[in-house]
């Protein structure tokens, strides 16, 4: 009862969502494997939103061109159609700006800069004029001239009286402006925004602050602001400033606690009911409960397609997939389709997104199973690993039955991986691509990363130990898995206690602090970590 | 007489039939692979360019703890398209580089830059009874076989700027020169760069002189870096620091200095900034460019002992603690830079 009501306040909160089937997301187990046939949705999709494909600061066609750059010389990516639109209007000189509405702005804006007080009666007298006053506002919030404690006036009238052209400039503004306090202020004037018809664009660009903001208070607005138009993955970061002890972990935990006590309804919330709530977020269980608009649609297939072939730089692509894999459930069923497009590209990306979103990508699954059998090895070996990550209770099927087909060594790995990582860890299954005759080291350490937290770590550890000592095959890989297992085992696990007991041991021979090992240092802690695990298996009892 | 002809004959004969069927190193391994699963299967047969490789940065991409620790043990799944690419006939010359699932560990392998779609390998000439099908391939020479990773940070473009694309110079001249100067040896496969610092030195000279009101400076040149200096990651930096010329400038310590000199003073930074840097301005040295540094300063009058150095990080780390230093409290620059080129002005 209580997680309805979370999820009918979260909705008053700006959240919505399409129809996507499972938003858990299990896959389907009676979904039949097809050939997949490819085309070009990508470019359907955004021509049916009426958008176009965003340029590359430095493009694939540019490339091909061979054309020799200096650095000072790489062209800026213009921007997308409808902000050079905006932008034409962006000036207080522009023809359809009316100078009385400029004067009045301005004029509001002085009054409140030479008295606070007269904040409340200024923004009286734009909520009064919102709508003439909406581009004239957003002009003001776009003139690079203007001074911080200027824009934070125009920010707080556009809070008051939300519109699609404020929302426009405030969302620049959070991206661009060097005063960290402006774009932590036209964060927060975001906030109402999640109620205009046609809201969306403001998600993607917030969610990219999430990766780029360094300013502190800036970054708990832009989280903030997240949540009110229904996306929490701002909430652990609200999490992580509210207990690092500095100047903005105040107002974070103020935040963070709106956030949880508005989602639950209750005041006297906790710091379990935060975590149960970001728990419900990872696991896909907060959805918009009406169809995402159609501008964050279009957002989110431009960036799709910054996940193309067409764009070089791998900034864009890392920004993409950083922004997509954050989206709410409902993406994964834009994703999905997504998996069908001919560029190759695309569709690896978008497993990799999935991937990262993990259960809120559930709605995919169906899309991710048919990709187990795409033609390029690489969208097919990372689609396992992603169906694994979106459905780890009902992949174990689908996976199992690719690794029968006997795919190609690289799918064939990831297939393993991707068991590993299973709710049923299949454990003979993994057992046999370990002991193989003839195993190549990648295929059985992706089969020791799901035999060693499924109990299997006799069978494994020796190999693991001999791995780390050897200059090939994956000494780092061997020890990451095995200090990931050690760091993973519960303290109360009484089949482990003589594992959990070699963690501090273990632990000490790591590099200190934030010390960076040479080689030769690394190699020599890879082969006392070894002697550890070697000496810790001789003592076993039994042994 | 009939023994020495059968002789003669069984030696033209044995000759014959070698050169038939190849080369002993061309026919080590008579059978094709099933599949190929590491660039360990080429080791067998071409075991001086695997010894090279398994030396080199490439080989040492997905092993290397800087980048271990930096990508998070590559929980930060970004990284690994440049340091685990496909193979690139496979995602096609001067496009971006795809990460792969398998064979992670060997980095930019064998089988990265020679595997072709149709399993056979990219070579120097044809060879079907070879075991890995040698095809020959003109484009392994081509600057877009490189720069699916590093043109990211537009090393390729800045090439493209230099005399050296006008005349063909591509990556391979420095980068992977003849083994002995002449086509017949083939190409080292170490592939050196801005980990040697011998070839970091080859890029640039530094000098140091005193102009006419007797006032010193350095001078920095780019003369044979075909890029910018340093190039390709933003984490590469060069620095020059000087300090006032020690008594006894010419007894060098282990890092090539002079052995009783004081703290060293920052002077200039070459860098490219990471995008979040916004108040730091790009200060690469382009190819050509040459950049004199004046030290104006009253302790340079007794004399300077100035440094080039590079860094592979772009902060000064404490050694003891490892958590980066502002600049301004490191004194000692060797515990954490290599030194490229080091210079004195006399006194006035």
């Amino acid at each position: 009862m209580r997680s309805l009501a979370a999820l009918a306040i979260l909705s008053l909160l700006g959240s919505c969502s399409p129809g996507e089937a499972d938003p858990t997301g299990e896959a389907s187990s009676a979904a039949e494997p097809s050939p997949r046939p490819t085309r070009d949705v990508l470019d359907a999709t955004l021509s049916e939103l009426g958008v176009s494909r965003r340029e590359g600061v430095l493009s694939a066609r540019e490339l091909r061109g061979n054309r020799g750059l200096m650095p000072g010389e790489i062209e800026e990516a213009p921007g997308p159609p409808a902000q050079a639109e905006e932008d034409a209007v962006s000036a207080d000189q522009a023809p359809s700006l009316d100078p009385g509405l400029v004067e009045l702005r301005d004029g509001l804006v002085g009054m409140v800069l030479s008295d606070g007080r007269y904040l409340e009666t200024a923004t009286a007298d734009v909520v009064a004029s919102r709508d003439e006053l909406a581009p004239v506002l957003a002009a003001g919030l776009r003139d690079p001239a203007r001074a911080p404690e200027d824009l934070r006036v125009l920010a707080q009238f556009a809070q008051a009286a939300p519109s699609a052209p404020t929302s426009a400039a405030l969302t620049e503004l959070t991206a661009d402006h060097d005063d960290p306090s402006v774009r932590a202020y036209a964060s927060w004037a975001l906030v109402p925004a999640a109620e205009l018809e046609g809201s969306g664009p403001e998600v993607t660009a917030l969610l990219r602050r999430l990766k780029y903001e360094q300013d502190s208070l800036a970054l708990v607005w832009a989280a903030r602001t997240l949540a009110a138009h229904g996306n929490l993955s701002g909430l652990r970061t609200l999490a992580a400033i509210a207990s690092a002890g500095t100047e903005a972990s105040g107002s974070a935990n103020q935040q963070l606690y709106d956030v949880v006590r508005v989602a639950t309804g209750r005041e006297d919330v906790t710091a379990e009911d935060a975590d149960r709530l970001m728990a419900d977020w990872a696991a896909g269980k907060q959805s918009r409960d009406t169809v995402a608009p159609a501008a964050l649609r279009a957002e989110v297939w431009r960036l799709i397609s910054d996940l193309s072939g067409e764009h070089f730089q791998l900034r864009g692509v890392d920004d993409a997939r950083f922004i997509l894999s954050r989206l709410g459930p409902w993406a994964a069923v834009e994703l999905g389709a997504a998996l069908e497009d001919d560029d190759e590209y695309v569709r690896l990306h978008v497993v990799q997104v999935l991937e990262r979103m993990g259960p809120r990508g559930g709605g995919a699954a169906a899309s991710l199973q048919r990709a187990l059998y795409d033609a390029s090895d690489g969208v097919a070996g990372a689609a396992a690993e992603a169906l694994a990550s979106v459905a780890p209770g009902s992949a174990g099927a689908p996976l199992i039955a690719r690794l029968g087909e006997t795919p190609p060594h690289e799918v064939r790995v990831a297939l393993v991986r991707g068991l590993g990582r299973t709710h049923a860890v299949p454990v003979e299954v993994l057992l046999e691509a370990f002991n193989g005759a003839g195993a190549p080291a990648d295929l059985r350490l992706a089969a020791a990363e799901g035999l060693l937290p499924a109990g299997e770590e006799a069978a494994c550890l020796p190999w693991l130990a001999d791995a780390m000592t050897r200059r090939f095959g994956d000494p780092a890989g061997a020890e990451a898995l095995v200090g990931r297992w050690l760091s993973g085992i519960a303290k109360d696990d009484p089949d482990r206690a003589h594992w959990a007991l070699l963690r501090p041991e273990w632990e000490a021979l790591g590099p200190q602090q934030a010390i960076i090992h040479t080689a030769e240092q690394a190699q020599q802690r890879r082969a006392q970590r070894a002697a550890l695990l070697t000496e810790q298996l001789r003592n076993l009892p039994g042994q | 007489m009939r023994i020495a002809l059968g002789i003669i004959v069984l030696v033209l004969a044995s000759w014959f039939f070698s050169a038939l069927i190849g080369t002993p190193e061309e026919t080590a391994s008579a059978q094709t692979p099933a599949e190929w699963v590491s660039s360990e299967q080429c080791r067998e047969c071409h075991s001086q360019i695997w010894d090279e490789w398994a030396s080199s940065p490439h080989a040492n991409s997905w092993l290397n703890e800087d980048v271990r620790v930096q990508s998070d043990q590559f929980a930060n799944k970004d990284c690994i398209d440049c340091h685990a690419p496909r193979p690139i006939f496979e995602t096609g010359l001067g496009e971006r580089v795809l990460p792969r699932s398998a064979r992670r560990a060997e980095g930019v392998d064998c089988l990265t830059c020679h595997l072709l779609p149709d399993g056979k390998m990219a070579g120097k000439i044809d060879n079907p009874r070879a075991a890995c099908q040698p095809t020959t391939r003109r484009e392994l020479q081509r600057v877009e076989m490189c720069s699916g990773c590093h043109d990211q940070h537009k090393t390729v473009q800045q090439w493209k700027a230099t005399p050296f694309a006008e005349h063909n110079e591509g990556c391979m001249e420095c980068h992977m020169p003849y083994r002995d100067g002449t086509p017949k040896s083939g190409r080292f496969h170490t592939m050196p760069g801005g980990h040697y610092i011998e070839m970091v030195r080859s890029a640039v000279t530094f000098m140091g002189a005193r102009d006419d009101a007797g006032d010193p400076s350095v001078t920095i040149a780019n003369v044979r870096g075909g890029h910018s200096y340093p190039t390709d990651e933003r984490s590469r930096a060069s620095d020059i620091w000087w300090r006032p010329l020690p008594g006894d400038a010419d007894t060098l310590n282990e890092a090539g200095v002079a052995a009783g000199g004081g703290p060293w003073r920052h002077l200039h930074r070459i860098r490219d900034p990471y995008r979040h840097e916004k108040d730091i301005e790009s200060t690469l040295l382009h190819f050509g460019e040459s950049r004199t540094l004046a030290i104006d300063d009253p302790d340079a009058a007794g004399g300077v002992e100035a440094v080039l150095v590079y860094k592979r990080s772009p902060y000064y780390r404490d050694p003891e603690t490892g958590i980066a230093r502002e600049i301004d409290t490191v004194t000692d620059p060797f515990e954490d830079a290599e030194l490229v080129h080091r210079v004195t002005v006399d006194p006035r």
